[in-house]
């Protein structure tokens, strides 16, 4: 009896412990993934990430989405992102959001970015926009937070 | 023998009080932390604060540099960006030498000769120059000699408006601010840009800004 219950109780230990493995490699590389180029990244990580593994099984952490992303000129030739932002959650929410430009060689330009307020009314979608100053070529990382 | 029990306590209290130290508070203090002038910072309140003046100015640059009546003329316009042109009819403390000052130098940066920005607020120092080059004190410098100083293609006004309210009860309070910004062609009185910041805070802290 006590052989038995001494089982169970390891394999089960050992697989709560595998659990936690397989979801800190996951996290680790969520955290370390490469930057990409015309993306939008949600900073934050109670807004949008997966977690998956361990006895619990995959877990979405998806209260907010980018639905469309994208970049246009503007009249005067220089460049402006956007981005609709889907809230998930029956609560309203404001989040800040900011663009880094590159150029066609993937070297920051532009000016120093800054976090933009966005409000995303419950279970609805907002549009972040932001222009460059410059009228070259660019590309662009959106970075999305929670507004503090 | 009953007279000498008070007087003894009395002397000891004396005693003690006498040989407690009188201490300087030597513990280490909260020190004094750098903090994001783009994000919220440790004290919040209703007012506009310094993530608040980031985000207001770099919208208004980049909103500015994005219409092609500004920026986008074969000849660079003169553009007029101080404090004159700069109104506070809110209920909020705020410098309108710094909102003025960091519009102008975040635009001349990114600007790069697309527009072209005259100083007023150093007129008389700029006269004096031009009359001592003029009387022969010094040489004409390395540029040129114009007939006058420039003249403005286009002047910022800008006016920061303001809602308040509060729950008498909870002491809660909320303030609604929008700022406008306006471009105003100074030959013609005519508006070539404008836009505009607004935000609504709300807490019950009581933050004093000065």
């Amino acid at each position: 009896m006590h052989a038995k219950f001494a089982i169970a109780a390891s394999l089960l230990a050992s697989a709560l412990i595998a659990g936690c493995q397989t979801s800190s490699k996951l996290e680790h590389e969520q955290r370390t993934a490469p930057t990409t180029y015309n993306s939008v990244t949600f900073t934050d990580y109670d807004l949008n990430r997966n977690f998956s593994g361990g006895i619990p099984g995959p877990h979405k952490v998806f209260r907010f989405t980018a639905e469309k992303h994208g970049i246009r000129r503007t009249p005067a030739n220089t460049s402006e992102v956007f981005v609709v932002l889907r809230n998930h959650t029956d609560y309203n929410g404001i989040l800040e959001a900011r663009t880094q430009f590159f150029d066609q060689s993937e070297i920051p330009t532009d000016v120093e970015p800054r976090w933009q307020r966005v409000v995303v009314p419950a279970n609805s979608t907002s549009v972040y926009l932001e222009k460059s100053t410059t009228t070259a070529q660019l590309k662009y990382r959106v970075e999305v937070r929670q507004a503090k | 023998m009953k007279a000498f029990k008070p007087i003894a306590i009395l002397g000891a209290a004396v005693l003690v009080s006498a040989c407690a130290p009188s201490r300087v508070d030597n513990a280490a203090g909260q020190p004094s932390v750098y903090q994001d002038v783009g994000s919220a910072g440790r004290v919040q309140g209703v007012g506009i604060e310094s993530q608040d003046v980031v985000a207001m100015t770099d919208k208004m640059m980049r909103s500015l540099l994005s219409n092609p009546m500004v920026s986008n003329r074969p000849t660079p316009p003169r553009v007029l960006i101080d404090m004159e042109g700069f109104k506070n009819e809110s209920t909020s403390v705020i410098n309108l030498n710094m909102l003025a000052k960091r519009l102008q130098i975040e635009l001349t940066r990114a600007a790069n000769g697309r527009m072209v920005f005259v100083n007023r607020q150093n007129l008389a120092a700029i006269q004096k120059e031009r009359e001592i080059k003029r009387e022969g004190l010094v040489d004409g410098g390395t540029i040129r000699k114009t007939q006058a100083t420039a003249g403005v293609d286009y002047q910022m006004f800008a006016t920061i408006t303001s809602q308040d309210a509060i729950d008498r009860q909870s002491q809660m309070r909320q303030r609604y601010h929008y700022i406008s910004f306006e471009m105003v062609d100074m030959e013609l009185g005519t508006l070539v840009w404008g836009d505009g910041f607004e935000m609504s805070k709300a807490t019950q802290d009581n933050i004093l800004y000065r």
